[in-house]
């Protein structure tokens, strides 16, 4: 019969495949290194979870990673900062990071920036984007127990470094070949193009909360407080006039701060200083370089005031 | 009409729509040995035929004609009914 | 479920294997089970749409084998396609037809507020429909018989590889398989998973690739320049042959795993020297529908209007095309422009096989290099219709094409798209000019072909879209 004959190939074909994808491995990894080395400012994941340092770590979204300047906060606070701020990455993301460098070299203070919907459940998208951590799925625990909520058999997909490494390998090739412009500390000026400011957005929002991410958010929180790490929260300045006194999501945020003793600095989320200048914003939810820099002298001082009050206490 | 006149009629039709004047009919003539027959130029065929012969195809007949030879057998039973 | 979904190749073997164990007569009762299981897992409400037209098709052309007098069959005919295109155009076209009468009637002042219900479409509705007149309408001609098995009628409508989106199969073709279900033979099995191979190869690769510097470019008309623009319009078509072209290889595999042939659907659509080529290379089975159904019985009975009887028919199969696809206005300008390239190349054709014939032009590579760039250029100006959501887009688009240049962005995006592509185009290209000259998926040497499947597997595995996701990699 024919189909012994063909079941025999196939399982002569399958060996085939797990070498090449055992090697496919090998081969992806010697190649981040490589990319790491020639430009870190195109991996912010891995420059993030293996080589970064600071007595101070700025954690958030595209909003910090442009809205904090290290080299600035290093002059008012005479401390090491480096700004970890990674574009489109919500809650799962900075949980894994943030607990991985916890683990990995305690700073002295951490600093997270987060939005009124922190605690939202997150959209595919969101878990989509979880991909950036890949490369860590079989030597971090945070990032297996996170990737793996992308989709039931994620798991399963997962066994497969090509898999694994899917559509990395643009990303390693052009930081192999070309270095994008550098950053300081991880900060990434922005500058409007031609002078197009952003109009002022008004509304109210009210999101829901997400009790597995609840959960997870106290934990980072808990894990900061067993590593004697100082963690501050932070609201970064928008362009927008949001009623948040229903917002549910942001409600128990501000109450799980005042649970943990956690300061919640959010003053300049939806300060006048800022909301009366929009050529401070890049867009609705960004600020520019010009505002990056208000922003991160106004911060500083609140920081410098927080602080002093810890030691008098 | 005998089959021998047929074929030679339909031949120079053939030749004509197509604008292929070496063409050579067979049985088993189908679109796909052709070039330029296709349902555009079908229909033009069809019009030729039935002005050169002098009669009116039915839309079932079309859908039996997959070969020149139906084509030919067809025309063949037309000239056949009218006879009798 | 959809071929892209990871259930699928969960689903795909034990389906296989399940069918090869049960006895033959069951063959078709499990075909049936497994097609509706796949339906219901993708929509469950509309499963049940899809057994009512099962049994309108069925019931009415039991009517029309049966009746004895030519007026009664016309009828149940004429019955029968009203009844079974209903839900298509209920669910296809409701939300247009309720915006135009409500425009109509504010126009005149009169300001009556329609119900307004959106509603999910039934997927695979426009392919089943299709099927199910085509079926009625053979069983009338009597080019098919009538199938007295329900069970056969509600596969032929429900058979799951193509149901989501074809291709379009014929009663004639497809039936009399369902009567005589073999065991999958090895070869099925091998060349069925070949195509699917490829399938998901130009769909997961090439097409969703594609698709990210498209859709980035064409969702954002305003920010992107015109050589950007241009780009886009350049690769939608590649796009789109990847697309349905890739999903159709993956339903001909699949249905070939099971011993069945259906029939292909692309066939190297970009070497097509005229349009009316083209379209006898793109989407064949829904022009072979068209042609059969509705171009022929119209260009036949508008005859004696010479020329004018065929461009008629020409336009109004291809509007039909166009809406068949779509609701939106910019799909009936879609259809309206194939009617017209159409059309032009009908009326000029004895001129112009005259022109070649006299310089020999048929024969020469730079003329049919000449004409296939021609015949691209022309569908890829009438598919900025289609991709469009608006006339007006549309229109924008065209002006900054022409008359903006600027930079092309989105380079770390297009650069991986085109490499993909690049296999693609070099495989077409032997195929159609030397064939088995370059083998390798069917090469003699078995070393050779399992070395071509692990690359394009690690291809896929490695380039392949699986998820929106991949975007963020890659910003502007």
């Amino acid at each position: 019969m024919h189909l012994k004959k063909l079941v025999l190939k196939i399982m002569a074909f399958i060996p085939l495949v797990i070498l090449l994808d055992f090697t496919a491995g090998y081969l992806f990894r010697f190649l981040e290194t490589k990319a790491l080395d020639n430009n870190p400012q195109g991996m912010v994941a891995e420059f993030t979870m293996w080589k970064a340092e600071g007595d101070m770590m700025i954690f958030g979204a595209s909003e910090v990673r442009g809205g904090l300047i290290p080299s600035l906060m290093k002059n008012k606070l005479g401390i090491s900062v480096f700004n970890c701020g990674i574009n489109s990455q919500p809650f799962y993301y900075q949980y894994c990071v943030i607990n991985s460098v916890l683990e990995r070299k305690k700073p002295k203070v951490i600093i997270w920036s987060i939005n009124t919907c922190y605690l939202n459940a997150p959209s595919e998208e969101d878990m989509n984007g979880l991909s950036v951590l890949n490369p860590f799925y079989n030597t971090n625990d945070y990032c297996h127990k996170v990737i793996n909520k992308k989709s039931k058999y994620e798991n399963l997909k997962m066994v497969s470094n090509l898999y694994q490494y899917n559509s990395r390998i643009f990303d390693l090739l052009k930081n192999i070949i070309s270095k994008t412009k550098e950053t300081d500390m991880g900060y990434l000026a922005r500058s409007n193009s031609g002078y197009k400011y952003p109009t002022l957005i008004r509304g109210s929002e009210d999101c829901g909360i997400d009790s597995e991410i609840a959960d997870s958010f106290v934990e980072v929180i808990q894990k900061c407080k067993a590593s004697n790490v100082e963690l501050i929260l932070i609201n970064t300045p928008r362009f927008e006039n949001i009623d948040n006194s229903k917002n549910s999501c942001y409600n128990n945020l501000i109450d799980i701060c005042g649970r943990y003793n956690i300061p919640l600095i959010r003053e300049f989320y939806n300060s006048p200083i800022f909301l009366n200048d929009s050529t401070l914003f890049l867009d609705n939810i960004h600020l520019n370089d010009k505002g990056a820099r208000l922003f991160t002298t106004l911060l500083c001082d609140r920081i410098k005031q927080i602080r002093e009050m810890k030691y008098v206490h | 009409m005998q089959k021998n006149e047929i074929i030679q009629k339909l031949t120079l039709i053939f030749r004509d729509t197509f604008c292929d004047p070496t063409l050579d009919l067979r049985d088993d003539m189908t679109t796909n040995d052709v070039e330029n027959w296709d349902s555009l130029t079908h229909m033009q065929l069809i019009t030729n035929v039935e002005n050169q012969f002098g009669f009116r195809f039915k839309l079932k007949d079309l859908n039996k004609m997959k070969q020149v030879g139906d084509m030919i057998t067809l025309i063949e039973s037309k000239f056949d009914s009218l006879t009798i | 479920m959809t071929f892209s979904s990871f259930n699928f190749l969960l689903f795909f073997p034990i389906v296989v294997i399940l069918f090869n164990v049960i006895p033959q007569r069951g063959r078709v009762w499990f075909l049936l089970i497994a097609s509706y299981f796949f339906y219901i897992n993708l929509m469950p409400v509309f499963a049940m749409l899809l057994a009512l037209v099962t049994v309108s098709t069925y019931l009415f052309t039991r009517g029309i084998a049966n009746s004895k007098s030519s007026v009664g069959k016309h009828r149940l005919l004429v019955l029968g396609i009203i009844v079974i295109i209903s839900p298509l155009i209920f669910f296809k076209y409701f939300s247009v037809v309720n915006h135009v009468i409500t425009a109509l009637l504010f126009r005149c002042g009169i300001h009556v507020p329609l119900p307004t219900i959106s509603f999910l479409q039934p997927v695979g509705i426009s392919f089943y429909t299709f099927m199910a007149i085509g079926y009625l309408i053979d069983v009338y001609n009597e080019e098919v018989g009538f199938e007295s098995s329900i069970v056969t009628v509600g596969l032929f409508l429900a058979f799951f590889p193509i149901l989501l989106s074809g291709p379009i199969e014929r009663a004639g073709n497809i039936l009399p398989q369902f009567k005589k279900l073999k065991r999958s033979t090895d070869y099925d099995l091998v060349t069925g998973m070949k195509m699917m191979l490829w399938g998901y190869f130009l769909k997961l690769c090439i097409a969703d690739r594609l698709g990210l510097y498209v859709d980035l470019t064409f969702n954002n008309i305003q920010t992107s320049s015109g050589t950007t623009l241009l780009a886009a319009s350049v690769l939608f078509p590649f796009q789109l042959y990847a697309d349905l072209g890739g999903y159709s290889l993956i339903a001909i595999g699949v249905a070939r795993s099971l011993g069945i042939i259906v029939i292909p659907n692309f066939k190297r659509p970009f070497f097509a020297v005229s349009m009316s080529e083209l379209w006898r290379r793109w989407h064949m089975s829904l022009i072979q529908w068209l042609t059969n159904y509705i171009y022929t019985p119209l260009s036949f009975r508008l005859r004696r209007w010479k020329m004018g009887g065929i461009v008629t028919a020409l336009m109004l199969t291809f509007i039909i095309s166009g809406i068949w696809h779509s609701a939106e206005l910019t799909f009936f300008v879609w259809g309206l422009i194939q009617g017209v390239f159409l059309s032009i190349e009908a009326v000029t054709q004895k001129k112009r096989t005259k022109f070649k014939q006299k310089f020999n032009l048929n024969k020469k590579p730079w003329f049919i290099l000449i004409s296939c760039v021609w015949v691209f250029v022309l569908f890829s100006f009438s598919q900025i219709f289609a991709r469009c959501g608006s006339i007006g887009d549309a229109f924008n688009v065209l002006g900054k094409i022409l008359n903006e240049h600027g930079e092309i962005k989105g380079i770390s995006l297009l650069i991986p798209a085109l490499f993909l592509l690049s296999h693609l185009l070099i495989k077409d290209f032997m195929d159609e000019y030397f064939p088995k000259k370059l083998l390798l998926f069917e090469n003699k040497n078995v070393i050779v072909r399992h070395l071509s499947y692990a690359f394009i597997l690690i291809l896929i595995l490695t380039m392949g879209v699986f998820d929106s996701g991949q975007f963020i990699y890659f910003q502007y």
